[in-house]
């Protein structure tokens, strides 16, 4: 069952609507959120996660909403999310980080302590689980991010850019992390990276202004790419040709 | 992260100790020995030990809560609540207070030779819900400012709360804190209104500060429960000092006493037990000399308050240790002595009437030889008590009684002619 937005409009201020009206099911599988800077994919994102509370419409989770009380808890203990800026508490290490998310996830100190190793063993981080996190480079305090949001055993992870300041190495690492998670976990990440999009993902959404302007498969969204485009930049011209006809 | 890791990370390890001795050192310096201890007097060390660390105490609240902000816990999508996740970070300080008021109140026990009994312990778990409170509004603090800015700013204001008040002219203000300003005795302990107001607005301010962080999610609605909250346990906390003076009020300390025997039967604090066989000794030679210079024997004699209400034919003394056999003898035969009155509207110029004369002639009657008898008051006082036993066994005993009266008296006439 997918992460449904019911008509949700939202602004950072008043008058000033990042998103109108939105309809979408955020769909199973591995999914990749794509549009330019500004289009709204963190907020969606965040609005996923309730972090944020749409000023109209609502966000669900099978019987769960974002604006139900009783059960948002549930709700934030099944959908896992990692913000586009990361902050840590200071003085922790890695290892104290993952766990203390865990912990907010609703997980047992013990779990979270045991878990927050596994996690970061899983983004090969764990060599340094006892560094202190801002000691961390930024591709390195990322992948922190990510073991964070894999601790506590989610339904959905929403990732918004984890793949900033990877180098390639560790983008493959991610994607191997991605690849071997279970297949009842869905995955959005947002991203500007387009490179391995069909080997990687199952389906494509495309935000441009607030407005979903695609979603579909990763094969009918590389439909939209221009016939002459070389086979290693079929996702990016795709991409080019569904955000470029519209204005803002 | 379990408590240990949250102690590893936590400036709580480097404080711990300085805490821990800042509180030792003034309570050792804060406290004279006794010749018998009781327990009012450990909870009085105890918590104005603890007041000087409170301060400290809510800095380090404000730190770690400084540390959630700047890692931004509040904006993640947490399936605790707000308070779980305040209460897991606070551990480390509420750690280290208790640990500070345990040791405290230990070495003040041992420093007053007493344990604290049960009628003592309110005042301190008074200070304990000034403490907590002072905790939570660090917190509450350190949650919108910077911790840099917040931990100073914070220690500098409770600190200053706690110790500024007993400065000011306006009395009342500092039964609001929760420090004590006297030690309570043997026979009167703090008013129970009194104890009750510093933890009343301290916990108001506490739950207003959670009242802004949980009450509902429109910040007008947050800031009016918040208020409301505050100003709701600021004037009854208020109210309930409003007229205390300079002195701390008291209340007889009747929980703790210790009676034995009987015609007459003594009672005493609980702590002054040892001394019930010295007592009943210098009653049995005190009475019945008494009772022959025609002086009532009472039903009881109580060591307790002035403000106690005793039965009829009740004899009041006040007697600290060390109680020895000649001061149970002069304490036993001044009882009758009638506390000076507070008379408010007497006007200028009257002077209070000594007791030294029914003072010395009492003791006399009660068998004590003149040469101890005349240490009790002045020269002339002698004279008119010689002159006064001179006199027929009725003439005595009816300028006994006057003598009473006129102790009692606060009637400018009655005081006029006894002037003459």
């Amino acid at each position: 069952m997918p992460l449904r937005f019911s008509s949700c409009t939202f602004g950072y201020r008043r008058k000033h609507p990042v998103l109108r009206d939105l309809d979408c099911d955020l769909p199973t599988g591995r999914t990749v959120f794509l549009g330019p800077n500004g289009a709204g994919k963190s907020t969606v994102l965040g609005l996923g996660a309730s972090a944020l509370l749409p000023v109209s419409g609502r966000v669900g989770y099978r019987r769960m909403r974002t604006d139900d009380r009783r059960t948002l808890r549930e709700y934030r203990r099944r959908v896992a999310w990692m913000p586009q800026h990361l902050t840590t508490v200071p003085g922790l290490t890695a290892r104290d980080q993952v766990a203390y998310a865990g912990w907010l996830k609703g997980m047992s100190r013990a779990e979270a302590w045991d878990g927050a190793l596994d996690a970061l063993r899983r983004v090969e981080m764990d060599e340094s689980a006892d560094r202190r996190v801002t000691e961390l480079s930024g591709g390195q305090q990322r992948r922190v991010g990510v073991a964070e949001a894999l601790v506590h055993g989610a339904e959905v992870l929403l990732l918004d850019e984890p793949t900033v300041g990877m180098d390639p190495r560790q983008r493959q690492v991610f994607h191997e992390v991605l690849g071997a998670l279970p297949a009842d976990v869905h995955v959005v990440l947002s991203t500007h990276d387009t490179a391995d999009l069909d080997e990687v993902y199952d389906n494509v959404l495309v935000l441009q202004a607030g407005c979903l302007v695609f979603g579909g498969t990763v094969r009918e969204f590389l439909t939209h790419a221009e016939p002459g485009a070389a086979p290693g930049r079929r996702a990016n011209s795709a991409y080019h040709s569904l955000t470029s006809g519209i204005e803002r | 992260m379990n408590l240990s890791r949250s102690l590893k990370t936590s400036p709580v390890r480097w404080l711990a100790l300085p805490v821990l001795a800042v509180a030792l050192f003034y309570l050792t310096t804060g406290m004279r020995s006794l010749e018998v201890g009781y327990g009012g007097y450990a909870v009085y060390g105890a918590t104005r030990a603890l007041a000087i660390t409170t301060g400290t105490l809510a800095a380090l609240s404000a730190w770690e809560a400084g540390r959630l902000r700047a890692g931004q816990v509040w904006r993640r999508t947490s399936a605790r609540g707000r308070i779980t996740v305040a209460f897991g970070a606070l551990r480390p300080v509420l750690l280290l207070t208790a640990v500070v008021d345990v040791t405290a109140l230990s070495l003040a026990a041992v420093h007053a030779g007493a344990v604290p009994h049960f009628a003592d312990l309110p005042m301190i778990l008074a200070l304990g819900v000034v403490q907590i409170a002072f905790l939570v509004v660090g917190f509450g603090v350190g949650c919108v400012v910077p911790r840099a800015l917040a931990a100073p700013l914070v220690l500098i204001a409770v600190t200053l709360w706690l110790v500024l008040p007993p400065t000011l002219e306006t009395p009342w203000v500092r039964y609001l804190t929760g420090v004590p300003t006297d030690a309570p005795t043997l026979t009167d302990t703090w008013d129970p209104a009194v104890l009750l107001a510093p933890p009343l607005l301290a916990a108001g301010a506490a739950l207003a500060v959670v009242a802004l962080a949980v009450a509902g999610r429109s910040r007008l609605l947050r800031v009016g429960i918040a208020a409301t909250v505050l100003v709701g346990a600021a004037v009854p906390a208020q109210a309930l000092v409003a007229d205390a003076g300079y002195e701390a009020p008291t209340v007889p300390r009747t929980s703790a006493q210790t009676c034995s025997g009987e015609a007459p039967r003594i009672c005493v604090p609980g702590e002054l037990s040892g001394s019930l066989p010295t007592l009943r000794a210098a009653a049995e030679q005190t009475l019945p000399a008494l009772a022959q210079a025609g002086i009532e024997t009472p039903t009881s004699i109580e060591n307790a308050s002035v403000d106690a209400e005793l039965g009829e034919r009740a004899w009041r003394i006040h007697l600290d240790p060390p109680v020895t056999r000649q001061r149970a003898i002069n304490a036993i035969a001044t009882a009758l002595i009638p506390r000076a009155p507070e008379c408010t509207d007497l006007p200028d110029g009257f002077g209070v009437p000594s007791s030294g004369p029914l003072r010395i002639w009492l003791l006399r009657a009660a068998g004590v030889s003149e040469e101890r008898a005349a240490r009790s008051g002045s020269a002339q006082a002698r004279q008119t008590a010689a002159e006064v036993r001179t006199t027929s066994r009725e003439d005595q005993l009816r300028w006994v009684r006057g003598q009473m009266e006129l102790l009692s008296s606060c009637d400018p006439e009655v005081l006029t002619e006894a002037a003459r």
